[in-house]
């Protein structure tokens, strides 16, 4: 929505004058019917309105804050309302898309508190516009990829070449001295005609003939011999810094890429992200290495050919330059009907992959259902796709070619005739037409390359800005300014009335406040999608909070040292992955140094080691990717074991064992609970069992905490867990529990 | 679905080999039910019931979206389905396809009359069911997505999502416009 891009309208609108203070005004960008438009919200000090476009006298709200209460930013699908009761009645007062839906979140929970008679802060608005031409930034970046000039954009890639220019300028010059030879030998070509072989009036004593012919012979020689030499090295030099450029673009985006937030990959698709490391530093490297060089050799050989046709023959070369536009034309026109259709190959050739990969590594689910035969036709038809399209990219290349060689084969044929004519009534030698004949051939070359080096240009330069879009995104997970350095932690933690939300306006975990003792260990229950391991990724900031302050022994996380915060805390988290390599080397994931001993002493508390043992690699058993070839059980001990020996001050078992069986788990359990005298827990587990020794549960209901307390006052309270426990049928448990 | 669900067996009714539903997957029909709106909110009884405050939500948005509706009650909670809205009153009828239209502000786009392109962003200047906008989309190639065959979304650089159910529908200027870019 640009409706209220281009410049800012002024909130509260003209026209619109209230006798009291505006304590916040905010634009909606739909009408109470739903078509797009300007509305404005206007909270003052005792009243709120309503302000439609255009006219700002009358409001078409306008209601008395002392009569309402309960403001609330309904989320609907593509956007929300913002809607207030008055006595018992839901008044809505304006509707919003997406684009507004963070900015009406804040502005209902300002209200809600002003409603009852709280102070509440609306931030001003964060502008997530770009100030030059007012196009929304992607979250988390400052640079508009549509502002940023090209030049700029050429200039940081140029940066890259920085450390290796004296390679990178020993190779434009050696470039140059290898087109610029080329030009030689068809000038040799010249001589060879007129004096040795077709002389024209005269002819020279032959046996002069004969030396001359050997001396431009072994000219003709020593010019492709040095113009093999300079194209070997050109082609080495060429390979060794693109090689060098990519590998430094690659790393750096990894490096970043490791380090950006899980928010960063929540938004993206993998298959982008991997696409933007692979694909769009190749793109990179290659233009990087050949497209400044082409540029300049092609330059030289169009202004070079230029002077020598001209001085040759100024009259011949003006036919030479006749059909020159209409190859320009001709190729621009076409490049980009051919983009497009490559386009549309690489994309479809995308799609063939990703469909290759999810079917294969979805086999068993296929082969369960029997369900071979639709995905062998869907690849089918999806590779049928790609052939048609290669074809189609065919196709208009060969158009194309064809129709430019037979364009400057008529300016070949031009210069035949006139030529021709030339040498048969006037002064033009053969020698010279034919010289003449291969610069024209040499001439077009550049030209047809000159045009599609326009549209090559700008796929690398939005290739180098995908790539720099991701470089330049911050981690929104980031170091404080002055991070409280955290050698030893205690592991007290605490929840200030925390909000937060995967997407700004969704939220998840509305306004949690606790806090927890260090060694305490704390059972987090809940229906699924309550927002336990939400809570978790808090603790562990992996995001940090909308509103609200996580605490760990005081100090607000944001500002502990990242490094020294996820050193002192271990976590299991509910989806296991572990990486291919040794059983010895997952264990020891996080503590590469680590001991035999200690792995060892690992892998029996978690109950791993029996298991361990009976393979015959023993600690060295290889995994395969995502740590293939164990059991789903087996593969949770391991991230057990991987926890343990991190010795973290706050452990997370986020249903760290619902894939082992009963008893294995109260082995674990055991071991568990002398590992945890020490240190602060927080233990997710839907088998209400495995929290029986719990200090304290904190029973989670959509968001919020409903309960808080021992298993015994819980149960007794006859609330949520109660229900909960009920509910799982869980009566085991339950005796479990009151034992 | 509501008569006897003993196991017959009979082979033209799939459904009729399944246990009878819950009740709160039941399906609602017209006749006994009723809609009106108070204030803001929908609010829906069955047969002489109470009164009480409902949402209507699509199951299928894309291929279906005015079949197999959900009512949900105010925490969210499944109430039933309306398999159809053919057999309602006019008035009831368009009493839920103006629910419907509030809860889903997806536009969809009508027209295309330009695309311009600005580095890796794209600006489309559209016609829409809820009026003329511009929406800038970023990687378009990422963000136009083919749900079913033939039925587009766009997903703008500020999470909102734009539809476009027929391609092949669209005039041939705005279709030209669409071949060039996907
Ligand atoms: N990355 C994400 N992006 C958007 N929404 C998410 C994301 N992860 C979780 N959610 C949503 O947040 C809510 C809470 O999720 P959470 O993972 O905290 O649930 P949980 O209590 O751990 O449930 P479970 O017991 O099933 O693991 C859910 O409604 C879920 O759909
Ligand atoms: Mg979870």
């Amino acid at each position: 929505m640009r409706n209220d891009a281009e410049s800012p309208a002024p909130c509260p609108p003209e026209g619109f004058s209230p006798d009291e203070q505006v304590r916040v005004c905010a634009q909606a960008d739909l009408l109470p019917d739903g078509r797009f438009g300007s509305e404005w919200l206007v909270i003052g000090e005792q009243h709120l309105w309503v302000i439609a476009d255009g006219d700002g006298a009358t409001p078409r709200i306008e209601l008395p804050l002392d009569e309402l209460s309960d403001a609330t930013a309904q989320t609907l699908v593509g956007g929300g309302a913002l809607e207030v009761s008055r006595n018992g009645t839901h008044i809505e007062l304006v509707r919003y898309t997406n684009a507004r839906a963070g900015r009406f979140t804040t502005v209902a929970g300002a209200l809600g508190k002003w409603l009852s008679g709280e102070e509440a802060e609306v931030p001003e608005e964060d502008e997530k516009r770009c100030p030059r031409c007012g196009l929304p930034l992607a979250e988390g970046t400052k640079v508009c990829p549509a502002c940023l000039p090209r030049s700029q954009t050429l200039r940081r890639l140029a940066l890259y070449l920085l450390p290796a220019w004296r390679q990178a300028l020993g190779l434009s010059l050696i470039a140059l001295a290898h087109t610029a030879l080329g030009l030689i030998p068809p000038y040799l070509q010249k001589p060879l005609m007129d004096e040795v072989l077709a002389p024209r009036g005269e002819p020279r004593p032959v046996d002069e003939r004969v030396r001359l012919l050997g001396t431009l012979v072994l000219a003709l020689l020593i010019a492709h011999v040095l113009m093999s030499g300079l194209g070997a090295a050109r082609a080495w030099l060429s390979a060794w810094l693109g090689n060098r450029i990519s590998h430094d673009i690659r790393v750096q985006l990894y490096r970043h890429l490791q380090f950006l937030s899980l928010g960063f990959y929540d938004k993206q698709q993998m298959g982008n992200v991997i696409s933007r490391v692979n694909q769009d530093t190749g793109r990179l490297q290659e233009f990087l290495v050949w497209g400044s060089q082409d540029l300049a050799t092609n330059l030289l050989l169009i202004v070079g050919i230029t002077i020598v046709l001209l001085v040759m023959n100024a009259k011949l070369a003006l036919f030479v330059f006749l059909p020159a536009p209409i190859v320009v034309l001709l190729s621009t026109v076409v490049w980009k009907r051919v983009r497009h259709y490559m386009h549309r190959f690489f994309h479809r050739w995308g799609r063939l992959n990703a469909v290759l990969n999810e079917t294969l590594s979805g086999l068993r689910v296929t082969k369960a259902f029997g369900q071979e035969p639709r995905h062998i036709d869907d690849f089918s038809s999806r590779s049928l796709e790609l052939a048609i399209s290669g074809t189609g990219v065919e196709r208009v290349w060969s158009i194309l070619f064809s129709g430019m060689s037979l364009v400057m084969m008529l300016g070949t044929l031009l210069v035949w005739y006139v030529g021709g004519r030339e040498v048969l009534f006037g002064p033009m030698s053969l020698g010279t037409l034919v010289a003449f004949l291969t610069y024209v051939g040499m001439f077009y070359q550049p030209l047809r390359f000159m045009s599609m080096l326009l549209n090559w240009a700008s796929r690398s330069l939005a290739a180098g800005e995908r790539v720099f879009e991701v470089l330049d995104t911050e981690p929104e997970v980031a170091e404080a300014e002055e991070p409280v350095a955290m050698p030893e932690m205690q592991g007290r933690v605490s929840f200030r009335d925390v909000s937060f939300g995967y997407e700004p306006h969704r939220p998840v975990l509305k306004g949690i406040s606790c806090e927890v003792e260090a060694g305490e260990m704390i059972g987090l229950v809940g229906q699924s999608g309550a927002g336990k391991t939400t809570t978790i990724n808090l603790i562990c900031r992996f995001y940090d909070t909308d509103a609200g302050e996580v605490l760990i022994d005081g100090v607000p996380i944001r500002d502990i040292h990242i490094e020294d915060l996820r050193r002192h805390i271990g976590i299991v988290p509910q989806d296991t992955f572990l990486f291919s390599g040794t059983i010895a080397e997952n264990i020891a994931y996080a503590k590469p140094g680590a001991t035999r001993e200690e792995i060892v002493r690992a892998a029996r508390i978690a109950n791993a080691h029996e298991f361990i043992v009976k393979k015959p690699d023993g600690y060295e058993t290889l995994l395969g990717e995502r740590g293939q070839g164990l059991s789903a059980g087996e593969q949770q001990r391991l991230s057990i074991a991987r926890a343990v020996l991190h010795d973290p001050a706050i452990l997370i078992l986020d249903e760290a064992t619902s894939q082992v069986d009963v008893e294995t788990e109260k082995g674990i359990q055991e071991a568990i609970d002398r590992l945890v005298k020490s240190r602060t827990t927080f233990a997710i587990a839907h088998r209400l069992a495995t929290l029986k020794n719990a200090d304290r549960l904190f029973v989670l209901k959509d968001g919020e905490i409903a309960e808080m307390g021992t298993h015994d006052e819980l149960l007794a309270a006859e609330g949520e867990f109660y229900r909960l426990v009920q509910t799982y049928q869980d009566i085991s448990a339950v005796s479990a529990v009151q034992r | 679905m509501s008569e006897e669900t003993l196991p017959t067996g009979s082979a033209d009714e799939p459904g009729a080999e399944w246990p009878e539903l819950p009740p709160e997957g039941r399906t609602l029909a017209p006749a006994d039910v009723c809609f009106r709106r108070e204030d803001a909110r929908l609010q829906m009884r069955e047969g002489e019931g109470e009164w009480r405050e409902v949402s209507v939500v699509r199951l299928f948005p894309l291929s279906e979206p005015e079949r197999w509706l959900a009512v949900l009650d105010d925490k969210q909670a499944d109430i039933g389905l309306l398999c159809d809205l053919e057999g309602f009153e006019p008035e009831q009828r368009l009493l839920l396809e103006d629910e419907l239209r509030r809860r889903y502000l997806t536009p969809v786009i009508t027209a295309i009359s330009a695309i311009r392109h600005r580095g890796d962003v794209a600006e489309w200047t559209v016609a829409t069911d809820r009026g003329e906008t511009s929406i800038v989309v970023r990687n378009v190639r990422e963000k136009v997505k083919e749900p079913l065959p033939g039925h587009l979304t766009i997903e703008d650089a500020q999470g909102n999502r734009y539809e476009i159910p027929h391609r092949a529908a669209l005039d041939a200027a705005s279709r030209r416009l669409l071949d060039m870019e996907i």
